[in-house]
């Protein structure tokens, strides 16, 4: 099923890279801003067509699935403009579904619009998800100082409260988030803290992500995951999109 | 008499609610609160930091609860403040903005935002939102011993362009040696620089600079007296050295050298002696433990030592060999989920850890 990709920063030339491997899923635009990015140059190499004007590509391209991958501000604004295409939005903009492909994949493809929130969220559902009966959730999440770019920062205080709100969402327990930037290029870090009924020692659950590394480095497993998944989810929609006509 | 002539008015941060609160797991009660802060106004102590150790919103399973809420906190202090000011500490990654608008509206006049020494652009949001309310805001580069004068002062800079009032070089892990502090706050005060090389202006115009020290090492005071000669117009302590690790600077025994030396603070030292009494009264003296020193000597996080022995008690390893491992992996503060993590794994492979 034809896609696209709008955002050409470190997320959306990894998903471009996961998209090129995938056998339900071809690109057929990489949009950006900016004629001279780094992005843009990158996908051209691959041969893939590319646009510097951004939306109005995308929205002239015949892509059925639309990547957002740029900032919260921009993915509210594109939203109602893409509105009869399927949108999988990688920006903390809260405009669409949230998603988890753990929990909800299956309603998720019939919305028009889904979101994954964070990338702490996506890494830490898994984890959260075995929990039996959670009052409490605390979730602290490492990464590495080159795998947080100026998006992240400037946004830290919505990812906190983003992924703590998604976090009660789907497990119905009260949340707090944390981040913590290292300066040293170390994988990717969660630890769960919980209270759950029944116990009085909090549980701790400890997981280290490891990334694929195909545009960005291993290190960076916080943002491999939330590209897996979105690839996932588009997956998901073509198979059943396809099953259906 | 002075031994030296009058010098500059320095601005002392009187912390003991805020890092003090790791000397007691952030168990101090709301009345320990108000009767302190009755005290410190006596004293005509500047500014008052309240809250958990961590900062706003740092209460959690992770760093250790705090007994009082971060509301209640402020609200108590600042109902027994007037001419001192309230601040409070932040830390992006702990704190939201929603926790900034609620300090505010509990009457915090000065805040401290701060970021491990390299990731001061991760404070760029919680700066310039606090400066649009109109607040005093100070930048504060923590682990400073981690990293070399170009590199805080690069980072200080982008700080400034935030807007900031100021920075604070902290000794979070009570690292670092009088010669370190003098450079790397002369560097930021613009007292000094490398010669070898060409800088632009600037580069070298002076930044209010603050400087807070920890005691790992036993040089807490030291460090704030070498900070001050190198330009710190800023000292930000505890009374009796209350705090995380080994403590913090006792500020009963900087602020009376500091007026010997012929600086001036502003802080009646009688009344200081009765703030200190009260401290002493309400807890256990600040003690400096083989752990402490070898947390300083590794350059790891003061926080990190209750952490520590627990994680050593309840895996049966040693705490001396936590602290350094952490320390090889440069954990900076906020890893204290690493903790265990290297605990676990001293445990399941001792003979790395022989090595």
């Amino acid at each position: 099923m034809k896609c696209a990709i709008i955002g050409t920063g470190n997320i959306g030339c990894d998903l471009l890279v996961k998209i090129m491997k995938s056998k339900y899923l071809e690109c057929v635009m990489f949009a950006g801003q900016r004629e001279e990015s780094e992005g843009l140059k990158f996908a051209k190499e691959k041969g893939i067509p590319t646009s510097a004007k951004s939306i109005d590509a995308i929205l002239e391209s015949d892509a059925k699935i639309i990547f957002e991958a740029t900032n919260s501000e921009s993915a509210k604004a594109h939203a109602p403009r893409l509105k009869d295409r399927f949108v999988i939005d990688l920006t903390p903009a809260k405009v669409g579904m949230m998603c988890s492909p753990i929990t909800n994949l299956k309603e998720a493809i019939k919305a028009k619009n889904v979101n994954l929130v964070s990338c702490g969220f996506q890494v830490v559902m898994p984890m959260i998800a075995k929990l039996k009966d959670p009052i409490y959730i605390e979730v602290v999440t490492t990464i590495a100082s080159r795998s947080a770019g100026m998006g992240t920062r400037e946004n830290i205080s919505e990812y906190l409260e983003t992924t703590a709100k998604a976090i009660t969402k789907f497990t119905g327990a009260k949340a707090k988030a944390i981040l913590v930037i290292n300066p040293m290029d170390i994988n990717m870090h969660n630890t769960v803290y919980a209270i759950v009924k029944d116990r009085t020692e909090p549980v701790i659950l400890q997981k280290e992500i490891i990334g694929a590394g195909d545009y960005i480095p291993k290190f960076s497993g916080n943002l491999d995951t939330i590209n897996q998944n979105a690839v996932r989810i588009a997956e998901e929609y073509a198979k059943n999109i396809r099953f259906n006509t | 008499m002075p031994l030296e002539s009058p010098r500059s008015m320095l601005k002392i941060f009187d912390s003991t609610l805020r890092d003090g609160s790791h000397g007691c797991r952030h168990q101090i009660t709301r009345n320990q609160i108000a009767s302190y802060c009755k005290l410190a106004e006596q004293a005509k102590i500047p500014i008052v930091v309240a809250g958990h150790g961590n900062g706003l919103g740092a209460s959690s399973i992770h760093l250790g609860l705090a007994r009082e809420n971060d509301r209640t906190i402020l609200r108590t202090a600042r109902k027994n403040l007037s001419k001192t000011r309230l601040g409070t500490f932040v830390l992006p990654g702990f704190a939201t903005l929603k926790d900034i608008d609620m300090a505010i509206s509990e009457g915090v006049d000065v805040f401290q935002i701060a970021s491990h020494c390299t990731e001061a652009t991760a404070t760029k949001q919680y700066i310039e939102y606090a400066k649009k309310k109109g607040k005093e805001v100070y930048g504060v580069l923590m682990m400073s011993h981690m990293e070399n004068n170009s590199i805080l002062r690069f980072q200080a800079e982008i700080m400034r362009d935030y807007g900031v009032d100021g920075v604070f070089l902290m000794d979070s892990a009570g690292a670092s040696l009088q010669k370190e502090v003098s450079y790397k706050v002369g560097r930021l005060a613009g007292k000094w620089w490398p010669r070898s090389q060409v800088y632009k202006d600037s580069q070298k115009t002076p930044i209010k600079t603050g400087f807070h020290p920890h005691n790992n090492l036993g040089l807490a005071v030291a460090n704030g007296i070498a900070a001050v000669e190198a330009g710190a117009t800023m000292i930000d302590g505890t009374t009796r050295g209350l705090g995380a690790g080994a403590g913090n600077c006792p500020l009963e025994v900087l602020i009376p050298i500091l007026h010997k030396m012929g600086y001036t603070t502003g802080i009646n030292e009688e009344k200081l002696f009765e703030c200190a009494e009260y401290i002493r009264s309400q807890f256990p003296p600040q003690d400096l433990t083989p752990l402490s020193i070898t947390s300083g000597l590794n350059g790891v996080f003061s926080g990190f030592k209750p952490h520590v022995e627990k994680a050593a008690k309840k895996y049966g390893v040693s705490g001396h060999k936590i602290f350094r491992e952490l320390g090889k992996r440069k954990t900076v503060a906020g890893q204290e989920d690493q903790v265990i993590k290297v605990a676990k794994e001293l445990k399941t492979h001792p003979i790395e850890a022989l090595s």
